[in-house]
């Protein structure tokens, strides 16, 4: 049974994270996943939010509204808006006031939001929606002795009580997939730590410290490589590796690769159309069956 | 011809504010069957009470209506003073002029007006009030305490010392409960077992105490006064007439060192013949069932070593369980409490790394007959630790686990440190990350002081969570004191557990009636009044069971529920409250809707007449048999449908 | 059915015990024992049972009101035919030992026939002294003044004479004898003089020319008059403030100086002006050390200054 949602796809995956949406677009629909593309978007406003709470809300409700108008579901790539657009639900939902004012913004588009929207993330969409089964079914080229680690990055995780795709203190949905395409996951301590990108904007040392640590931990630690399912965090460890690594002082070789990329390597599709070569980072390194 | 005597209370000026007393009494006065009408400041005082007896005998008054505050406040003292005066107990009606008039509503004139109906209301139903009389019921001097921790021990020993027999039930194989655990004790660092041990063997070799170790409740029935108590023997598969308690059978067992010790908190290991620890009163040894070879498998190598090591032959493997029979008049429940399991806590590490430990597991590591032999030494390499955090409120105060303070949390780690600094001297760092430190009693701010003086770093926070490093443990705390994060690198890492009712108190409640409170530990009747009865009359709770606290707080709670129930053993016979259910024989056709409708199991169905029946003293005179009955046969002395509908006239 | 149950109709007879103390401590042991058929005597030695409980409002954790919660237990131990109240006693002897005590209790008049009063009140309305307002015992001031000081003090107050009108004058005399208005000084004017300490403090601190605490042995004073402000009174000011050490309102730690700002002293001419112990000088910017150096040096001062 065909699952539709509209792809929201953010700022960040159309305009820098091309890998992203290729191997989304290419891995999805092979899962029975019908991604529809919705006219009128715009950013969610999470990189307001410590500025202008109220902006943050009303760009997320327009964009909670227009998927309301197309009767859609919303797939969200993306951590940050995907953090956006639930709270934002979670705050309207509970506070009525706000959501009168907000309803009142939106009236000058002819928008309106007033019923809850079902949103998923990357993670969530394949381990609960599309089942660890389907994804079994489809792996043709396992990926046996791929030692790697799972980086779940922040805003998919917390805060917990407005419900997020897993577990807080204990996410274990990545490592379920990667073993379903035959991989090897890694447990380590530094698993929860943040990748630094809010910082960027402000504190761009900070941000790239945190980035280094992770890195060098994981480097140090013997483990392959490193997969992510955010393109801020993926921006951070593939794309500002080597800003990292001479901020922490270190000489970092990690390969950094999107989660959909390795599903479309077990699935059997060419590393061009996953978008493999535009990775910084040293991916060549994890020889992956029908990469260069 | 009835003489009602009517009396409204100002209630300082909780009634007289909103209500024009002076008006009500002058309308009540002139009310059908009503002789005289009084009103005065505090009815519920000395002066209202000898008030309300004079003019009873002033006017010879057959019945008593009180118009003041809610029943729930006075309605026994009043039913006394009236019985004082020569008035039935039971013709008194009270009408809850305060909490349902005065209490609700602003406007005076109409206050008073209802007040006016709710009075008129309340004589019609005292005019049709019944003299009853409670029935009588024999009281057995005996008592059952469940549980042989501390407090069911304290509670035993006074009963037993006032005189009364008493029947304690344990189901470990020893008595001692969970502070036979402890090393030392804080504030004062007694021994623990240097305290425990002599009342444990007071307890063991008293004439009026029957000690019923390793046994479990099966059943209780009956009422206050008598109860009638069914206890399952658990097989010891020694014979406790033999064993001297030398211990060659458990040095011989096939499984010795192979199994983990409960008493030891997972620790420490022992066989399946087994004495929980070297201080256990019965000391008797005692063989695991679920883990002997022979009990489980049929056959233990050649033949059972324990069966041949024993020089008094006293191994039985044909023992059976036994259910005996006890009848007592009151009980005491002190089954204590279960510390939390850390894994829920994922993020504290408790799983993923050996050297993060409770406080329990630190305790059986610390004392001297732990599985250590009292070395403090890390569980992953054994190895004495260099460094040594405490974490506080694992569990505790938190909205997703344990909501409550578990009260001993500060106290206890605090006495931890002191012990290690003593054990390990200045080459240990010892950290405490605490949220409030709670030292409330009485020499605790003292000890706080000497322990915070022993360079221990003291961080106030909440670390978020312990990291498992190779060598060793990671933890990030924000000291708000200093307003500076930190970063603690430590060997050993003890967690200080939440406190939880026992994992199966719900199911032991449903025994015997008892409510819980949301927390899920036994609740008390009332928090101040009646801090040791429970809504069962009779039975009474005492220590951790009812809610955290320390050694002090049980003994006391234990003192004042052996003091509770000897009230009621030391007294021959008992009266039965009389508003309960009856049944006219003549409307019942005994269809036994009201059997199980009824929560206290107060009916039954005479199979031979074929009506039900009503056993007072069970009877709490709920209501849901007479709301149940479609017969109409189910009757509310006192409460009767015809009186309460005259009520209901009278205000219309 | 919520409250007390267990109606005692016993007749058995253990023996006798004494409770000391009629809070809601000694009332629930004392019930406690009764009810196990024990003879009570309880012995409390304010003239009612109930101790502190009864002052609170309400309880914690549940809000019960106190009095609502305490008063069937009050009226209980009242009624219990086997305690014995013993209220407005207290304890004077204890011999005997275990199991076999003898107590000798005193027993306090109270003036009232305890078994023909019923509690009416009348004798309270009635009372002569029921509207005097009970003070408490008076603190005296006089103790905490050394003897020369309670000379000089009561010197200027009877040179002025001790009414209310005289308040300011002795102050001022006391201001300038002292340097300021020590504490003790100003509490023993207030008794002697009838007037409410508030009161005096109401003064004391609304002029500027008193002080409540030790000035300096030399006061300076800088203008910020307009005049003096476009000529650079403020960075005068700074100057001073930090070459002393001490803003506008202190005295420095070795009590040479105390520095205060006025709003205008009518010297323009010669601004910006800063008036030393009454001497008015002229100080331009950077020259306060030279002035400084000057006063600490000599002993009188001429009223009118020097310039420069």
């Amino acid at each position: 049974m065909k699952k539709k949602y509209a792809l929201f796809p953010g700022c960040l995956m159309p305009t820098e994270q091309y890998a992203y949406e290729l191997s989304i677009r290419e891995t999805l629909p092979l899962l029975e996943v019908e991604l529809i593309d919705v006219e009128g978007f715009s950013c969610c406003g999470e990189p307001m939010k410590s500025v202008n709470q109220l902006l943050t809300l009303y760009l997320s409700a327009r964009n909670l509204a227009i998927a309301q108008k197309h009767h859609l579901d919303m797939f969200v790539p993306c951590a940050m808006c995907h953090l956006a657009l639930t709270e934002c639900q979670h705050v309207l939902e509970k506070n009525p006031a706000m959501k009168e004012r907000i309803n009142g913004m939106l009236a000058a588009e002819d928008l309106t939001y007033t019923e809850k929207r079902h949103i998923v993330h990357t993670i969530d969409l394949l381990h609960d929606e599309i089942g660890i089964e389907k994804i079994k079914e489809h792996v043709k080229k396992p990926l046996h002795g791929l030692k790697i680690a799972a980086h779940y990055g922040c805003h998919i995780l917390r805060p917990s009580e407005i419900g997020r795709p897993d577990d807080s203190e204990n996410p274990q949905k990545i490592e379920a997939i990667l073993e379903a395409l035959g991989a090897e996951p890694i447990n380590y301590p530094q698993k929860l730590d943040c990748c630094g990108a809010p910082l960027l904007a402000n504190l761009p040392e900070s941000a790239l410290t945190k980035t280094g640590q992770k890195l060098q931990a994981i480097q140090e630690q013997q483990i392959q490589g490193l997969v992510d399912v955010c393109p801020w965090c993926h921006k951070m460890f593939d794309g500002r590796q080597t800003k990292a690594g001479e901020t922490v002082a270190a000489k970092l070789d990690v390969p950094v690769v999107y989660l959909t990329q390795l599903l479309g390597v077990a699935f059997g599709i060419s590393a061009e159309k996953l978008g493999l070569e535009l990775n910084l980072s040293p991916v060549e390194k994890l020889q992956l069956e029908g990469a260069k | 011809m009835r003489r009602i005597g009517v009396f409204i209370c100002h209630c300082g000026i909780n009634i007289a504010q909103n209500v024009d007393v002076k008006a009500l009494t002058d309308y009540a006065s002139h009310l059908n069957g009503v002789v005289v009408a009084k009103e005065y400041k505090y009815m519920c005082s000395d002066v209202g009470a000898t008030l309300i007896k004079d003019t009873i005998k002033e006017f010879k008054l057959d019945g008593v209506v009180i118009a003041s505050c809610s029943p729930r406040m006075h309605e026994h003292t009043f039913r006394r003073v009236a019985n004082d005066g020569g008035v039935n107990p039971y013709r008194v009606e009270i009408s809850n002029i305060r909490e349902q008039c005065s209490w609700a509503h602003s406007n005076k004139e109409q206050a008073t007006e209802k007040a006016k109906y709710l009075v008129r209301s309340a004589v019609s139903k005292a005019l049709s009030l019944e003299p009853l009389k409670p029935s009588k019921l024999k009281v057995i001097p005996e008592a059952l305490v469940i549980g042989g921790g501390i407090a069911g021990i304290q509670t035993s020993l006074d009963l037993a010392d006032d005189g009364f027999k008493v029947h304690l039930v344990e189901r470990d194989p020893s008595v001692g409960g969970h502070m036979a655990q402890l090393d030392k004790t804080f504030p004062t660092l007694d021994c623990s077992s240097c305290i425990l041990t002599p009342k444990m063997m007071e307890v063991a070799n008293h004439d009026n105490i029957e000690l019923l170790s390793y046994s479990e409740i099966t059943s209780i029935e009956g009422s206050i006064g008598n109860y009638t108590v069914k206890i399952r023997k658990k097989p010891r598969y020694v014979d406790v007439d033999k064993c001297t308690g030398c211990g060659d059978c458990a040095t011989a067992c096939r499984l010795k060192d192979r199994i983990v010790s409960e008493f030891n908190q997972g620790m420490g290991k022992r066989g399946a013949a087994y004495m929980p620890f070297p201080q256990a009163v019965p000391l008797k040894y005692v063989i695991d069932a679920k883990k002997c070879l022979f009990l489980t498998k049929g056959k233990c190598g050649e033949e059972p070593l324990c069966k041949k090591a024993c020089a008094q032959d006293a191994i039985n493997f044909n023992q059976k369980e036994e259910i005996v029979e006890r009848k007592v008049g009151a009980i005491v429940v002190a089954t204590g409490y279960d510390i939390m399991d850390p894994t829920i806590v994922y993020e504290y590490g408790y799983d993923t790394s050996p050297d993060v430990i409770t406080t329990l597991e630190m305790e059986r590591l610390i004392s001297s007959s732990g599985p250590t032999k009292g070395e403090i030494l890390r569980p992953s390499n054994q190895q004495k630790p260099k460094s040594v955090t405490f974490i506080l409120c694992i569990g505790s105060r938190d909205e997703t686990q344990c909501t409550w303070c578990c009260r001993i949390g500060c106290m206890t780690a605090l006495k931890q440190v002191y012990l290690l600094r003593e054990k390990l001297g200045e080459d240990v760092e010892i950290n405490v990350c605490y949220n409030d430190l709670r030292s409330f009693g009485k020499g605790y701010e003292e000890f706080y002081r000497k322990v915070r003086g022993l360079h221990t770093n003291m961080f106030r926070g909440r670390p978020s969570e312990v990291r498992t490093m190779k060598e060793n443990l990671k933890i990030d705390i924000f000291d708000t004191t200093t307003n500076k994060l930190f970063e603690i690198k430590t060997d050993m890492v003890v967690l200080v557990p939440a406190m939880m009712p026992r994992t199966d108190a719900t199911e032991f409640a449903r025994l015997l009636h008892l409510t819980l409170s949301g927390d899920g530990f036994f609740l008390e009747a009332h928090p101040k009044l009646r801090p040791v009865d429970t809504f069962v009359n009779g039975i009474f709770i005492a220590g951790c069971c009812q809610a955290p606290k320390d050694i002090q707080d049980t003994v006391s709670q234990a003192s004042a529920a052996a003091s509770r129930a000897a009230t009621i053993l030391s007294q021959e016979e008992l009266e039965i409250d009389p508003l309960i259910a009856m049944v006219d024989e003549d409307a019942c056709t005994g269809c036994g809707i009201c059997v199980e409708v009824c929560p206290y199991e107060a009916r039954t169905l005479n199979e031979r007449k074929r009506i039900a029946e009503v056993n007072d003293a069970l009877c709490a005179g709920c209501g849901g048999c007479i709301a149940a009955c479609p017969s109409n046969a189910s009757i509310h002395k006192n409460f009767t449908k015809k009186q309460l509908l005259n009520m209901v006239d009278d205000i219309m | 059915m919520t409250n007390e149950k267990n109606p005692t109709t016993s007749t058995a007879k253990h023996g006798s015990v004494l409770v000391l103390g009629g809070g809601i401590a000694g009332i629930q042991s004392a019930l406690d024992l009764a009810d196990a058929g024990f003879k009570v005597y309880l012995v409390e030695k304010q003239p009612s049972i109930g101790g502190t409980m009864p002052q609170l409002d309400k309880t914690f954790p549940t809000n019960d009101c106190a009095m609502c919660i305490l008063a069937p237990k009050l009226v209980a131990t009242g009624r219990h035919p086997n305690i014995e109240l013993m209220t407005y006693s207290d304890l004077k002897k204890i011999e005997g030992e275990i199991g076999n005590f003898t107590v000798t209790i005193n027993k306090k008049a109270r003036s009232v026939d305890e078994s023909l009063c019923n509690g009416c009140g009348l004798c309270v309305e009635q009372c002569l002294v029921r509207f005097k307002p009970q003070k408490p015992k008076q603190y005296d001031a006089t103790k905490s003044l050394e003897k020369n000081d309670l000379k000089e003090v009561d010197h200027i107050m009877n040179t002025y004479g001790k009414t209310s009108d005289a308040i300011i004058p002795i102050m001022q005399a006391i201001n300038e004898h002292y340097n300021h208005l020590p504490k003790n000084i100003l509490r023993y004017v207030s008794q002697e003089v009838g007037v409410p300490l508030a009161q005096v403090y109401h003064v004391a601190t609304f002029y500027t020319s008193f002080s409540l605490k030790p000035r300096g042995k030399h006061t300076i004073k800088v203008c910020m008059g307009t005049a003096c402000h476009v000529r650079g009174s403020p960075r005068v000011l700074d100057e001073i403030q930090r070459v002393l050490k001490i803003e506008p309102g202190e005295t420095t730690d070795d009590g040479m100086f105390t520095l205060e700002t006025v709003n205008c002293l009518g010297a323009c001419a010669i601004g910006p002006v800063v008036v030393i112990d009454e001497k008015y000088y002229m100080v331009k910017p950077g020259e306060f050390g030279k002035i400084l150096n000057t006063i600490t040096l000599e002993k009188s001062s001429p009223l009118i200054a020097e310039v420069k």
